[in-house]
């Protein structure tokens, strides 16, 4: 998903669940920064690199794929982009290794979703943001995981874009691998990374193989994931858009207090209802930037203007504070670890050594053991 | 990188430091000729059974995962023609090596055109590593007839390729835990 999703819809999604103004701002924002704090923006604000959301193109081209190097994409990838949806899956073929890589498939509903909005309730909008990226994206994101594998996320020629023209149902996708060309939905042209053989190699991280398309809310496909033993999977991206657009709204109504427990595969229809069309029109536009609609649509909610995403807007009260913690990027960054720690604790308690392991869980225990040892005596 | 894979390339640097000063000390023999020839089929043959294990431990339940299992044989196989050579002339020996170093150039040089392209800071590094490469290649035409230049221009290879390597084990790297 993009800015659109992340930032506006989020907006509006917020608002739908009873969220004040000020708050929806600050719950988007988060949701759309987890998209910018990479190790350069934290170095540049001074802030500690271990709470890094995501990784930039050029951090990625340079970062190692040793054991310790991969772990920390994994890490970061697996935690908020690619959340896996069940790490204990009964895989059926396969040594450990791959068994290890497919139980990091994304998609919704899972129980890592449960636990990061559970982890979210009453840690404010920071956390809220956080949470809401984390599950959105696994809508998006389904079918691929956050660690690079060639053996899970490749995608090969074998791609459709099904259409509503009756004349031509379906169109081959054709990538390329320019960077800088722009995606062109009109000619079915998109960009991706390109075939390494190499399994580790940072080209097949998350859904890379198959460009930005699977981040377009128009997008409706079918093609051969490399996981899928030669078994075609169909994506329904305007179906998916709104289920989680729906999902956000009633996850959100849960950490504003307005249900009592956080249940998966819950969606609030009922409020979204006067709203469906338009959020249906919205997402199934042909485009690569839905802002503008959504944006329509959430000063209508909200009676209010919407004020363009700023990635420096906390920068500076964050670098110049004190007490960094209590800045609203202080905030963002204690709800990104506490995410990180929860997702990688999960995965290594669940026998799977590819994300590493968290050792703040750990360090509590002995600490808080240390404490009361202390104060008995 | 973790303290055993920092060991692990270490230790392949060292021997091939070791490969580089057999090759130094026995130059103009037919000694020489076949510890460069074991070198480049051990090379290929651990490529193509590495690809060749992959294949069974995990690409052969990925879509197109074949072409895994054919690079690997194909590798392997390049690994026993090297060794053949070893009762071809010197001179046949000598295009082999100069096919080696230009092709293995040439590819390092588009690699680095696209991380250059890709705004990869890495480029450097590799586009050093083909320039070096096609430059022994040269040096290897200059010398086709003396046994002994060649050598000791693949011990130099073999240097070169040892240093980056063990060079490569110090650099720093982040930590795998959560602060």
């Amino acid at each position: 998903m993009q800015l659109d999703f992340h930032y506006y819809a989020t907006f509006c999604a917020a608002i739908l669940a009873g969220f004040s103004r000020g708050d929806s701002l600050a719950i988007s924002y988060c949701n759309q920064f987890v998209d910018e704090c990479s190790v350069t923006l934290l170095s540049k604000i001074k802030g500690p690199a271990a709470a890094a959301t995501t990784q930039l193109q050029s951090e990625l081209l340079n970062a190692r794929t040793d054991r310790s190097g991969l772990q920390n994409i994994t890490r970061i990838w697996s935690s908020f982009h690619f959340l896996p949806r069940d790490l204990y899956a009964e895989v059926g073929r396969g040594g450990k290794r791959y068994k290890n890589k497919f139980r990091l498939i994304c998609g919704p509903n899972g129980a890592l979703v449960a636990d990061t909005v559970r982890l979210a309730k009453d840690r404010g909008p920071q956390a809220a943001g956080v949470a809401m990226h984390a599950l959105s994206d696994t809508w998006a994101h389904r079918y691929f995981a956050g660690t690079p594998s060639l053996v899970i996320n490749n995608t090969d020629y074998h791609f459709y874009e099904l259409t509503d023209d009756e004349n031509e149902p379906e169109k081959p996708i054709r990538f390329n691998h320019n960077p800088l060309a722009a995606d062109d939905p009109e000619k079915g042209s998109y960009t991706n990374s390109l075939f390494q053989t190499s399994e580790k190699s940072i080209m097949n991280l998350g859904h890379g193989r198959a460009g930005h398309f699977p981040d377009y809310g128009y997008a409706r496909y079918r093609y051969l994931p490399a996981w899928g033993d030669y078994r075609e999977v169909v994506k329904d991206n305007p179906s998916d858009y709104f289920n989680a657009f729906c999902q956000m709204v009633y996850a959100l109504k849960y950490l504003h207090g307005d249900v009592p427990e956080f249940a998966v595969d819950t969606y609030d229809e009922d409020a979204v209802a006067p709203y469906a069309d338009r959020i249906r029109r919205i997402i199934g536009e042909r485009r690569t930037d839905a802002s503008a609609d959504w944006r329509a649509l959430g000063e209508e909610l909200s009676g209010g203007k919407v004020e363009e995403f700023d990635v420096l807007k906390y920068q500076d009260e964050y670098r110049d504070s004190d007490a960094k913690a209590d800045t609203f990027l202080g905030r963002f960054i204690a709800a990104a670890l506490a995410q990180k720690s929860m997702v990688t604790d999960s995965i290594y308690r669940s026998g799977n050594p590819l994300s590493g392991f968290s050792v703040e869980p750990k360090k509590k225990k002995a600490r808080r053991a240390g404490k009361e040892a202390g104060e008995n005596e | 990188m973790s303290k055993f894979q920092r060991i692990s390339v270490i230790l392949l640097g060292l021997l091939q430091l070791l490969a580089a000063a057999l090759i130094f000390a026995l130059p103009g023999t037919e000694n020489g000729l076949l510890v460069i020839l074991l070198i480049l089929s051990f090379t290929f043959a651990a490529s193509g059974v590495k690809d060749i294990v992959r294949y069974f431990s995990m690409a052969r339940f990925m879509v197109g995962g074949r072409l895994i299992l054919f690079r690997g044989v194909i590798m392997f196989d390049f690994g026993l023609f090297s060794l053949s050579l070893y009762d071809a002339s010197s001179f046949i020996v000598s295009i082999y090596l100069i096919g080696v170093f230009m092709f293995s150039g040439i590819v390092d040089i588009l690699m680095a055109r696209e991380a250059k392209y890709l705004r990869s800071s890495r480029w450097k590094l590799r586009i050093a590593r083909g320039a070096v490469k096609i430059m022994l290649g040269i040096a290897c035409i200059a010398f086709i007839r003396n046994e002994s230049a060649l050598e000791i221009l693949f011990g130099v290879s073999l240097v070169y390729s040892a240093s980056t390597r063990i060079v490569s084990a110090f650099r720093k790297t982040e930590s795998a835990y959560i602060q």
